[in-house]
């Protein structure tokens, strides 16, 4: 994906990023200062990621949206002054996302992803989609698929967070030692692969078999689908209204219907906490995870994420989940 | 008031049973809007923080931070741009986030959270207190301000990939000094001044070096003299005691700080001295003193680390390199001297002073026989830097809002510590929420019911303004402490100015204290009193200056014990010796430590980042830990 052109950095780089060249190395950020990245739907979550992207010193960040910024925006979207609600999210965002970092390139794309040829992905090394509908995040990964582009797709509900991520083949390096005080630490190389998002959700969760590795987890796949759902039928996120909440619970029972899965685990509270809009302490965190992994798999160091993280509004606290089809 | 809130929280809490998960509904939002918040520290946490206060609907918001602003903290602190390099963090930061929400009314003080402006009675304004800070000395004032204010406190800190975020109550969870933190690493002046052993020993010498020559000048200037010491216990005695040595700084003057003359000082003559204290090198390597014409020419193979897009800082210096650059930073820092007169601040960003350690302290390094490093490693070690990036700090930030929200809708119970990892723990968890509050200390120095503690010294030899300065500020940070015997109510020290300063050179012996002496220690501003169980014992070589222990039983036993490395909180902090954090091995947390080690037995093979320890420390001197010197 990121070829390895290893041009040195300069003075100014070197003092500015000086903290996190600490951390993660030089070769870190050489690969990380010639990743592309792109960033579609300007929401709340979007801008943490383009904020936290741009000021790792990543190449480019292109911001794609067609949608005008509302005035709820201001909530959680900071890149947008208060004073250009009602403009185009990208290109409001612009200004700001570049004063993070004048060493990174930051531009705005105004079209609908949908109208976005296949071609046009192939000038980034990663895509990351923000609260896209399933079938637009099924269509982008297998795009990303066929050219080798690392996909992620993430969403901020109320307290809920959800990230999917899709490297297809994806091969790193991780440091390792004995575990003995004073052992050489030694690096080997790993290779990882990550199904497609349209076979994870096709798996069919009638099977006894597949649900058994469903029961330990907190039951975030299940709200991420009923959310899908509704997106799918309303074509917009839920509102904290009685309606939507009741057409919640109508999803998640049709969801379940045939599954042998406990109700109780997907209380109705559940869908009180992800329908009041984005709160922007979690978009916070989660934008950070996608912004590391980003950095993660540009820099080809340390283990990536299985295909699944999961903010749990019950107890506020993020877990990996590996959702595979057998 | 505050505190009135806080005690009707408590009541409803305590009939909680059942958890109810964070709905953020317009009844909680009105909650939000009507609070009142503060936030001391507006670094990497902080700047997160306050965007996350202003977007989430808090308006009425207090920001304190001392700092100013420098070009290493904008890969992160994202509030700042290259224009506000030097100015007052709190104050830019309050401009950045006001354009978020102009209906924001924000506060912002650039100032020091110890200041006395800061009492109780000013935390007690707020429902809840935020602390995002990089050191120890003003998370334990802000803990103990809090615990007297009765308002809810919400520490947090980062390291690297790592974070955590807890929760601070009296009487209802840990405070933050219930648990024993594991001290900076502290070596003995005369490893420093006579027998280096390891790199850090030299970088320690060099930074001493460095104040003892271009320094403000130091009341405790004679704590970071860099000559030989011919009273070291091991010396074997001074060959020729009557010889009245001239203090290197006066000596520096005179000659204009020639780089010749420094260098056959520093690194012949006095290294000849060395060598005459024969004691010192019955067992240890003895140093080899340089010649200036030599060392010059000395072009030696330094094996150079394994990668071909080093930075320039990471190529390590040839000894005729050191020399050459130690020559180079002389006549910069002589320069920079000549324009202030105050005296020059030892500052890792600036170039000479920087260039000067490393190349001191290598060649240091060699003439002691130990490995030498780049500038860029020596960076790290001298300047204390921590490696912190973006995303840990938005993780720790978002997750500290989240948990206010739920200190003001009453549900402190759902505000159990959580802890960022770098890499999932066996149940895959990546952001690990603890099951409960975690239970106070009854035995804490700080928040128990009667606090006290135990030190023991040699009352013959510590003096009263060394004990008021190394034990009350230094180890129990006190601000402004005043003391009193307990049999007498005699005040031994008052916080008034000059009250009495008479004491100031007599031995603790002198003013009437013996093994088994009780004394009151009490300070106003933090409204904090402690008992000290005065103990008496004689102190070796390696020893520090005192010793102390919460419980009196712990300072019994062997001295074996207390002097071992495993043991740092039992060791105290000694001007005579430097600290030094270690990396960000201090922290990690094993939410399930049985299954990881159960784990760890059937692999040879364990990823580097695991720790096994449990946290014992709050991530202090996290963040930018620019503060601590050494």
């Amino acid at each position: 994906m990121v070829e390895d052109t290893s041009t040195n950095l300069t003075e100014d780089e070197t003092e500015l990023y000086d903290r996190q060249i600490r951390l993660w190395g030089i070769e870190s950020q050489q690969r990380l200062r010639n990743a592309r990245v792109l960033v579609i739907g300007l929401d709340g979550l979007g801008a943490e990621i383009v904020k936290n992207l741009v000021l790792s010193g990543v190449k480019s960040v292109l911001m794609l949206d067609d949608k005008e910024s509302i005035p709820q925006d201001t909530s959680s979207q900071f890149l947008i002054p208060v004073d250009k609600v009602g403009q185009n999210r990208a290109e409001a965002s612009c200004q700001r996302a570049q004063n993070l970092n004048p060493l990174v390139s930051v531009q705005a794309d105004t079209h609908n992803v949908s109208e976005k040829s296949d071609d046009f992905f192939h000038d980034f090394e990663v895509v990351v989609s923000c609260s896209q509908d399933l079938a637009q995040n099924i269509r982008l990964d297998n795009i990303c698929r066929s050219r080798g582009i690392a996909f992620i797709a993430a969403g901020v509900y109320g307290t809920f967070g959800y990230i999917f991520y899709d490297y297809l083949e994806h091969t790193y390096s991780v440091e390792y030692s004995s575990g003995k005080k004073g052992a050489e630490v030694k690096t080997k190389i790993e290779t990882t692969s990550y199904p497609s998002m349209e076979s994870v959700f096709n798996i069919n969760l009638s099977d006894p078999e597949v649900i058994k590795s469903f029961i330990r987890p907190p039951p975030a796949f299940f709200i991420l689908k009923t959310l899908y759902k509704f997106r799918e039928e309303f074509k917009r996120d839920p509102t904290d209204s009685e309606e939507d909440f009741k057409a919640l619970l109508k999803y998640r029972d049709t969801l379940l219907d045939g599954v042998d899965y406990p109700k109780e685990n997907i209380p109705d509270v559940a869908f009180r906490c992800v329908a009041v809009g984005q709160l922007s302490p979690c978009c916070a965190i989660i934008g950070a995870v996608v912004s590391q992994e980003v950095i993660k798999v540009v820099s080809k160091k340390d283990e990536p994420h299985k295909n699944f993280f999961f903010f749990n509004p019950f107890n506020l606290s993020g877990f990996i989940q590996s959702i595979v089809p057998s | 008031m505050a505190s009135k809130d806080t005690e009707v929280i408590f009541k409803v809490n305590n009939n909680m049973t059942n958890t109810s998960p964070l709905i953020f509904n317009s009844e909680l939002k009105q909650v939000v809007n009507s609070s009142k918040v503060l936030v001391v520290g507006a670094g990497g946490i902080g700047c997160e923080l306050l965007k996350n206060l202003v977007l989430t609907g808090f308006e009425d918001i207090e920001v304190i931070d001392l700092d100013t602003i420098d070009v290493s903290n904008l890969n992160r602190q994202f509030l700042f741009q290259k224009k506000h390099v030097g100015k007052s963090k709190a104050e830019v930061a309050k401009q950045s986030v006001l354009q978020f929400n102009p209906n924001a009314k924000i506060i912002a003080h650039h100032a020091s959270v110890t200041s006395p402006d800061f009492g109780v009675g000013f935390i007690q304004k707020f429902n809840v207190v935020m602390n995002a800070l990089d050191n120890r000395v003003a998370r334990n004032h802000v803990n103990r301000l809090c615990l007297a204010a009765g308002v809810p406190l919400i520490e947090s800190g980062t390291s690297g990939y790592s974070g955590q975020v807890e929760l601070i109550v009296k009487k209802l969870t840990k405070c933050y000094e219930c648990d024993p933190k594991a001290n900076p690493k502290t070596f003995p002046g005369c490893t420093i001044r006579n027998t280096p052993s390891l790199l850090i020993h030299c970088i320690i010498w060099a930074k001493h070096l460095f104040n003892q020559l271009f320094g403000e000048h130091d009341p405790r200037e004679e704590d970071f003299d860099v000559s030989p010491d011919p009273t070291d216990a091991e010396s074997g005695g001074d060959p020729n005691p009557d010889v009245r040595r001239l203090s290197t700084r006066e000596w520096a003057k005179t000659v204009g700080y020639d780089p010749q003359q420094l260098f056959v000082k520093l690194f012949e003559d006095d290294i000849q001295y060395l060598l005459t204290l024969k004691g010192l090198w019955e067992d240890r390597r003895p140093p080899t003193p340089l010649k200036w014409n030599e060392a010059l020419e000395t072009v030696d193979n330094v094996l150079q680390p394994d990668n071909q897009n080093m930075l320039k800082d990471q190529k390590i210096w040839n000894l005729s390199e050191c020399v050459k650059m130690f020559q180079e930073s002389l006549s910069g820092l002589k320069k920079a001297l000549e324009e202030n007169n105050n005296g020059l601040d030892w500052d890792k960003d600036d170039k000479s002073s920087m260039d000067f350690v490393a190349s001191a302290a290598n060649i240091r390094a060699h003439i002691f026989g130990i490995p030498v490093k780049s500038r860029f490693d020596i960076k790290s070690m001298a300047g204390n830097i921590i490696p912190a990036i973006a995303t840990s700090n938005a993780v720790v930030a978002g997750l500290v809002v989240l948990n206010a929200i739920n200190v003001l809708r009453g549900k402190l119970d759902q505000c159990e510590s959580v802890y960022l990892r770098k890499a999932p723990n066996p149940r895959n968890i990546l952001i690990v929420r603890e099951k409960c509050l975690e239970q106070p200390n009854p035995k804490c120095c700080v928040c128990s019911e009667k606090p006290q503690v135990t030190i023991a010294t040699d009352l013959m030899k510590m003096k009263l303004k060394d004990f008021e300065s190394l034990v009350l500020k230094e180890k129990l940070n006190m601000i402004e402490p005043d003391v009193q015997r307990d049999s007498t109510g005699c005040v031994i020290i008052s916080s008034e100015e000059g009250e009495t300063d008479h004491n100031n050179d007599k031995t603790l012996k002198e003013l009437g204290i013996s093994d088994g002496t009780i004394l009151l220690a009490d300070d106003f501003v933090q409204n904090y009193q402690l008992k000290i169980i005065m103990a008496h014992r004689e102190l070796g070589r390696e020893d520090p200056p005192f010793f102390m222990a919460g419980d009196p039983s712990e300072l019994k036993p062997q001295k074996e014990e207390v002097k071992s490395d495993d043991h740092p909180e039992k060791n105290g902090d000694d001007t005579d010796e430097v600290n030094i954090i270690d990396d960000d091995d201090e922290l990690m947390i094993i939410e399930e430590e049985e299954e990881e080690s159960r784990k760890r037995k059937n692999e040879d093979i364990v990823p580097v980042p695991v720790k096994k320890r449990r946290t014992e420390e709050m991530p202090n001197n996290f963040e930018t830990n620019e503060t601590i010197h050494i």
